[in-house]
């Protein structure tokens, strides 16, 4: 065995990775080798040294505020991000789902007797699902309702918006943005194509979306 | 979320030691052992309970401070380097005069990439192919790494 060989060996001999026959082989070059013998005895104090160091130094300071904030920021953008990220993908939903069976049962809960504004309404209320037809009749009487329990939810955001942060209410505008301009294009369609149950159903599934979006909203602000 | 907070306190030592080590430079460090408590709350769902949380913990760490140090390289392509070791002293620790060689600043010098394979091979107890599925790189590229770090090591000691 070369000086060179052991080098290369002298990671598998340290960690006790050789067959017998390479130990023996490695043992006996270094019996008669003193340099390879110093390149043992430091190659086995670094190994040592290593496995002795502590496994626990604390930080110089506490990090716990910074990850409680960016555990509270990165829970708002999930929130935020899935609301806008979700009116393109109802809309493909509800093209695509012809067989999925709504029934809008155009039921909002009036003014405050229900509870606080952060409550609203429920969206499981509204809109219900079943397995029958779809009754459209009462449609704009029930966007209305929508259109006044979101007022009622967007009045309580506005109380609290000096409590947020610009980007926050900056990304909560932008979600809501997304989400109207999704009202708007479902309405237009709606205009085309006025018996279209399946334009009804999205457009109830998408106030109820903004419903919940703002209770939620309402929710982390209190 | 107060329980979160004491999981957080049970394991930051360990967290940070090994972030620090990972990363070579303290205020990394500290970014990263935030950032790998994040990302234990925000996947808490997948532990299942199969290893020891610490485990799991520990593991996820070495994945943010390996990923961070991967898209940091892209981002800058030049080899991180620490020109302040003082973090690694630590109060109350004692000197290792038998040497004179301190190992935490010849670690903090090495080439980050055979730098952790040695921490986790060394220091952590890791195996070469728990190494590689932990880091994406060949149980024998680990190996590599280990015989240039140590290679390394013993000539910082012996010098």
């Amino acid at each position: 065995m070369t000086c060179e060989h052991l080098t290369e060996r002298l990671d598998d001999y340290l960690d006790g990775e050789l067959s017998e026959a390479e130990f023996q082989e490695v043992e006996l070059h270094l019996a008669g080798c003193p340099r390879c013998r110093e390149e043992e005895r430091a190659g086995r104090a670094v190994v040592a040294m290593a496995a002795a160091l502590p496994r626990q130094q604390q930080p110089p300071r506490d990090l716990w505020p910074g990850i409680a904030e960016e555990i509270g920021r990165r829970r708002r953008f999930t929130l935020f991000s899935s609301a806008a990220s979700r009116p393109v993908v109802w809309w493909a939903a509800g093209l695509a789902a012809a067989a999925a069976v709504v029934v809008a049962v155009w039921i909002v809960p009036r003014g405050t007797a229900h509870g606080p504004a952060v409550a609203g309404p429920d969206p499981r209320t509204v809109v219900q699902r079943a397995s029958a037809g779809v009754a459209l009749d009462g449609l704009d009487e029930a966007e209305r309702e929508y259109q006044r329990a979101t007022a009622e939810l967007m009045a309580a955001l506005g109380t609290r918006r000096a409590s947020l942060s610009p980007e926050t209410t900056a990304s909560i505008d932008e979600n809501l943005r997304v989400i109207d301009q999704a009202l708007a294009e479902i309405r237009a369609a709606l205009e085309r194509d006025p018996g279209s149950p399946r334009l009804g159903r999205m457009l109830a599934s998408t106030y109820e979306k903004k419903i919940e979006t703002l209770r939620r909203v309402l929710k982390l602000t209190t | 979320m107060a329980a979160f907070e004491q999981l957080y306190r049970d394991h930051v030592g360990r967290v940070f030691a090994l972030c620090l080590r990972l990363a070579g430079e303290a205020t990394l460090a500290e970014e990263l052992a935030q950032e790998a408590f994040v990302r234990a709350w925000q996947k808490l769902g997948s532990f299942r309970g199969e290893s020891a949380f610490s485990s799991w913990l520990y593991s996820l760490t070495v994945n943010t401070a390996l990923s961070e140090r991967r898209s940091r390289r892209r981002r800058t392509s030049r080899v991180m380097t620490t020109d302040d070791l003082s973090v690694f002293d630590r109060p109350g620790r004692p000197p290792r005069p038998e040497h004179g060689f301190d190992l935490e600043r010849a670690l903090a010098r090495l080439p980050p990439g055979a730098r952790a394979v040695l921490v986790l091979h060394d220091v952590e107890g890791y195996k070469h192919q728990e190494i590689a599925e932990m880091t994406g790189i060949a149980a024998g590229t680990s190996k590599a790494q280990l015989h240039r770090a140590r290679r390394l090591l013993r000539e910082a000691l012996t010098r």
